[in-house]
């Protein structure tokens, strides 16, 4: 090996050895969390009970509270956070827009127009379904929001703004359409529709949190496989096209991903707020925008978020479980002034 | 050599490239003419960005009859609006020049091709730099090195000295000639300094309004005063200098009104 092949290593070692460390420290970060995450809750259990709980050897009552009631919630913010946490930091490299996350293009409307058509009217979408009603109804209505984008986005001139503006449009045409069910509904249906937009780790179950893992980690694969690609969308549109990325397919299409991931975790939690726009912020600031790192670091932030956000749902007022979108968004509101009055790396 | 024959190009009806005919031979090629005159568009149809009509040829091989990668590995492109501000260091933006070859595991000949190319401009200190916190000067060198790393044999360049001072503009015409004593690469660059592009071009290629031909040649056979009045409408002093390179002082428009007779 020649002296430049080694400097060369050097330089690049020295670059991506940090990024290594970061991550491996953060998923230690997650892991304390999703344990202390086991370790509170409504339930009045000791420590002791929980530890026994935790190898099965306690009362039907505790394991039931361990296993199936604190279990899903502490993986499903893992999981749910880690989703939006992709979401976010890939709409906001192919848009290149600070402001950007799994919502922007109004995905999360059309969700929650989905389950007020669901709650309200009962109709769905998909027949016989029965319990799964509302969670499929969102999730088809989020999927189909993300085929008009997509249909729009093959229109040959249209680029990053026309697409953002077409998702806003979108956004206020649900967001008026759910606001005409809340005209109608009664008041429990309205009680319960507005309760599943606040967003809650608590109605995800194992099952739902089965896909969420497989979805998810299918999504991780995806845009690790193109990591190279889309860190050349982080250039500019011309830059990356004359690097040989077909600009526009790239884009269509991880929007397309995007949208399948945020149906996912949406229809299943409903709206938690700010995880998607903020992890990616602070994955840049810690690591860089190569796509190897970026995506991996916004996912890990995202699951520490909302893993931190379930134990502060679950502990800021005693014996009262306040719904995590809430906690996420009163977390997420002093970050994003924070955010506009300081120069952010990357998006000056 | 680059041979073009009849390329058209329109956008929305509104030509810009009409029955274009031309051959680019030279090392350093410079496109100038007015603004419309279809400079940056005869780029981006040369590195088939755009959709033209008509042939274009590299020593005998049309491109039509090339792949996607060959024509990619053949030249590159560099956009006139510069990578931007994005949170990735030097040596990342340089590497991924390499995108054809790089997966999560980056070869060692990657590595050592963009050192290199960072040496050869005298950016290596910078590797370790985020992009946004270059200058513009800095961030036009990252960008020719991330072109270098691709070992084109053509590179097409597309206003290089914009919103550089002059120092930083004669500096990197110098760095192309570097390059091109070193390499056996082609440039073809746009520009509208036409007093930095007869100092530096092997060849002008003069375009008109209407993206046609009005002349290509040395600059000192291309730079006249009628070239300048019946190209750019204005009025000008031509002299030549001790190198024979001619030397520009505009002195005024000629006003559109008589721009336009001029094409009648």
């Amino acid at each position: 090996m020649n002296s430049t092949t080694r400097e060369a290593r050097r330089i690049y070692r020295s670059l991506t050895y940090k990024k290594v460390l970061l991550i491996v420290g953060l998923s230690i970060m997650i892991l304390v969390s999703t344990l202390v995450n086991l370790f509170v809750g409504n339930a009045d259990l000791t420590l002791g009970e929980t530890l026994k709980g935790l190898v099965m050897k306690a009362d039907a009552v505790s394991n039931f509270v361990i296993w199936d009631l604190r279990m899903p919630v502490a993986f499903s913010a893992v999981f749910i956070g880690g989703a939006l946490g992709i979401g976010g930091c890939e709409m906001q490299t192919v848009l290149r827009n600070p402001m950007a996350s799994s919502y922007t293009l109004g995905l999360s409307s059309a969700a929650s127009f989905g389950a007020a058509l669901a709650i309200v009217l009962r109709i769905s979408i998909v027949p016989g379904v029965g319990n799964l009603l509302v969670t499929l109804n969102s999730f088809v209505f989020s999927l189909t929001a993300a085929v008009l984008i997509h249909a729009f986005s093959r229109k040959k001139d249209s680029d990053r703004s026309t697409l953002i503006l077409f998702g806003i449009a979108l956004n206020f045409l649900f967001s008026a359409l759910t606001q005409i069910l809340q005209y109608v509904a009664n008041e429990s249906d309205l009680q319960s529709l507005v309760f599943w937009s606040f967003g809650s780790l608590t109605k995800v179950g194992w099952p739902k949190l089965w896909v969420i893992i497989i979805v998810t980690l299918l999504c991780l694969a995806y845009f690790g496989k193109n990591a190279w690609k889309l860190t050349a969308m982080a250039l500019s549109d011309e830059s990356a096209q004359s690097l040989g990325v077909d600009v526009q397919k790239t884009r269509r299409n991880t929007i397309l991903v995007i949208a399948f991931l945020t149906a996912t975790a949406v229809s299943f939690a409903g709206t938690i707020g700010f995880v998607g726009l903020v992890s990616p912020h602070i994955a840049r600031i810690l690591c860089g925008e190569d796509q190897r790192y970026f995506l991996v670091t916004s996912a890990l932030v995202g699951s520490l978020l909302l893993s931190v956000a379930s134990i502060l749902s679950k502990t800021l007022v005693p014996g009262t479980l306040i719904p995590v979108g809430l906690v996420t968004s009163i977390i997420g509101i002093p970050f994003f002034v924070m955010l506009i009055f300081k120069k952010k790396k990357g998006y000056v | 050599m680059i041979s073009i024959e009849n390329l058209s190009f329109q956008y929305d009806e509104h030509p810009v490239l009409a029955n274009l005919c031309l051959n680019i031979r030279e090392p350093l090629n410079i496109i100038v003419g007015p603004n419309a005159a279809g400079k940056s568009t005869l780029l981006k149809c040369l590195f088939g960005l755009l959709p033209a009509k008509g042939k274009m040829a590299w020593k005998g091989v049309s491109f039509s009859e090339m792949t996607k990668v060959e024509r990619m590995d053949l030249m590159v492109y560099m956009p006139q609006h510069d990578v931007g501000q994005t949170a990735l260091t030097v040596f990342e933006t340089v590497l991924l020049g390499k995108l054809g070859s790089l997966s999560w595991k980056v070869r060692d000949e990657d590595l050592e091709i963009t050192l290199n190319a960072l040496k050869e401009l005298g950016i290596e200190n910078l590797a370790k730099r985020y992009m946004h916190q270059l200058s513009g000067g800095q961030r036009k060198l990252v960008s020719i090195a991330q072109i270098l790393v691709r070992e084109p044999e053509i590179i097409l360049i597309d206003e290089p000295t914009n919103n550089l001072d002059m120092q930083k503009q004669l500096e990197l015409f110098t760095i192309i000639k570097e390059v091109i004593a070193e390499k056996d690469i082609m440039f073809v660059i746009v520009m509208h300094d036409l007093n930095l592009s007869c100092r530096n071009a092997d060849s002008i290629i003069v375009l008109n309004q209407g993206g046609q031909l009005y002349d290509q040649g040395a600059p000192r056979e291309i730079i006249t005063k009628k070239m300048l009045r019946d190209v750019y409408g204005i009025d000008a002093y031509v002299t030549v200098d001790d190198n024979d390179v001619p030397l520009i002082s505009p002195i005024c428009s000629l006003g559109k009104k008589q721009k336009k007779d001029h094409y009648s």
